[in-house]
């Protein structure tokens, strides 16, 4: 039977004064009836949390507090799946906004949420922040055990010490989901995610800066991975890599690339490279690629589509045997966060795509409705025209007729 | 031609609200705000304003010349309303004239116009 339970520092109204110990009085829950601890107040706690063999649980910050443990508590702030599978989610009520705040020195790339290689964990965090305050090495989340599914829904990390080569590690996840998040500020990550060939990826309406966004590794090419990168801004730097390659993965059920923004920020760069795949079912439409060294490449014999991009200030565009439509070689005149300029060419430049119906900020996608789809993340917002004028009211027939003007705006007319 | 010559020759320029011919039906009522010259709508047994076009109107109220200078004529407490018969009327041209016997709408306002008013209002 799932339990409900309260913390509060002060410990009014019988609430647990740790989650540790609120952890220690809860039961599993099921899939219909999750347990929960409701963090009630703006305190910081000092403590780890461990799950042991709890499933269905559910840490829920209805308060502007933090989680963060001090040394000596040099360990994952996080820990789960150690026994068994667990579903684990942490999220907010109330319009909260948690901090999750470690402040250990590490040198050895620790987690902020751990799990080990046998239990699978499905984890959603959605609405906290992540925002290490001492250290080195920190990354999101470490978990080899396959199966796991993770979601950050609605995140942000820091300008935090985020110095590890990667910032995710599930190099056997069954899925990894980001929405709405804000990783803009985890600058000096090579990795964003490293993932196994058979991971199924979503990235929509998201901002992450890194050399690479996804790594792709496994004993084997996939059989089953599956790619959306929809309505992102991705900020690359002047490395010789590729930002985002699809080797080994994606090349069973295809992948949609659609809507980015992939930017060089400072001096445009000739050694980056944005995208490259060795698969024909990756569709690569609607984006904007600004300052970079190449656009695309192709691995191997495949032609693979690219519709309606931009490209502005690039090296090199789509190198190979690309199915390459629509590209708009302009500037595509971004303004405020990335906002199309009234008079940018990305205006309706795009190819239709309705399975996207907003922008990465959430606004309606086409704009006006039933209109094209813009270029790049941001839909320009078409100001409604409203209801028009007011309508002259319409004039009632009546008994009379006219005989004739006997003055300006005065007529004689002969009522019946 | 010559009876309609006759009639409008008979017509100086003179504003809205005057009757004439003697075959005209009057009615005098209290008045409540209605304007001279426009078409009013009966309302708690007091001539008002149109407020629609929808309205059904009593009549064309006649001009008082009968108050004083300083009366303002839409505070006449009693007033003629012209049920039937010859009127001159606040009008709506919109473009030319209406040809003579054409039939005729009245506003939301209480004017008389030569078209609905509902062409072009999409």
């Amino acid at each position: 039977m799932a339990t409900h339970l309260i913390v509060k520092k002060s410990g009014d109204d019988g609430a647990y004064t740790t989650i540790a110990a609120a952890i220690a009085a809860s039961t599993s829950g099921t899939s219909e009836d999750w347990s929960t601890i409701t963090i009630d107040d703006a305190e910081t706690y000092d403590e780890l949390i461990n799950f042991g063999a709890l499933d269905y649980i559910k840490i829920i910050a209805a308060n502007n507090c933090t989680i963060a443990p001090n040394p000596p508590n040099v360990a994952s702030p996080v820990t789960m799946g150690s026994i068994a599978p667990a579903n684990i989610q942490f999220d907010v009520a109330n319009g909260a906004n948690p901090t999750l705040a470690p402040a250990a020195s590490q040198a050895d790339k620790l987690p902020l949420f751990a799990w080990g290689n046998t239990h699978p964990v499905n984890l959603l965090v959605n609405g906290w922040k992540m925002a290490p305050t001492a250290g080195t090495g920190w990354l999101i989340a470490e978990g080899k055990a396959p199966g796991s599914a993770v979601k950050f829904d609605s995140c942000e990390a820091s300008d935090g010490p985020w110095t590890t080569d990667k910032i995710l590690k599930l190099d056997k996840a069954v899925s990894l989901t980001v929405l709405d998040c804000n990783m803009e500020n985890v600058e000096t990550a090579e990795v964003f995610a490293q993932i196994g060939p058979e991971t199924v990826v979503n990235f929509q309406r998201s901002s992450i800066a890194t050399d690479v966004l996804l790594a792709i590794e496994g004993p084997t090419a996939g059989t089953g991975g599956e790619l959306s990168v929809i309505n992102n801004m991705f900020f690359l730097r002047d490395v010789n890599k590729v930002f985002l390659d699809l080797s080994d993965g994606v090349n069973a059920t295809g992948g949609l690339i659609a809507h980015n923004l992939f930017m060089r920020l400072g001096e445009p760069s000739t050694l980056v490279t944005a995208i490259k795949t060795p698969y024909n079912n990756v569709d690569v439409s609607n984006n904007i690629f600004i300052g970079l060294g190449t656009v695309g490449t192709i691995d191997g014999a495949v032609t693979v589509t690219a519709n309606n991009n931009c490209v502005y200030d690039c090296n090199a565009g789509f190198v190979g045997n690309w199915a390459e439509v629509g590209t708009v070689i302009t500037d595509p005149k971004l303004g405020d966060g990335g906002d199309l300029e009234p008079d940018s060419p990305c205006i309706d430049a795009g190819v239709d795509i309705p399975t996207v119906t907003v922008d990465i900020k959430g606004r309606p996608r086409p704009s006006p409705e039933g209109g094209k789809w813009d270029i790049g993340p941001c839909e320009f917002q078409h100001e409604d025209p409203g209801p028009g004028p007011e309508p002259e009211p319409g004039n009632e027939l009546i008994n009379a007729t006219f005989v004739r003007e006997v003055a300006e705006k005065v007529w004689l007319i002969y009522v019946k | 031609m010559a009876r309609f010559d006759n009639i409008t020759t008979e017509i100086p320029p003179e504003g809205a609200g005057e009757a004439y011919g003697t075959v005209n039906i009057i009615l005098t009522a209290e008045n409540d705000g209605a304007r001279a010259g426009r078409f009013a709508k009966f309302s708690n047994g007091k001539l008002v304003p149109m407020e629609s076009a929808d309205d059904t109107p009593a009549g064309v109220v006649l001009r008082d010349l009968t108050l004083p200078v300083d009366t303002d004529p839409d505070d006449a407490p009693l007033v003629d309303c012209l049920i039937k018969g010859m009127v001159t009327v606040e009008a709506d041209p919109v473009e030319g004239l209406p040809e003579v016997g054409a039939q005729l709408y009245v506003t939301a306002d209480g004017r008389v116009a030569e078209a609905s008013g509902d062409e072009g209002g999409d």
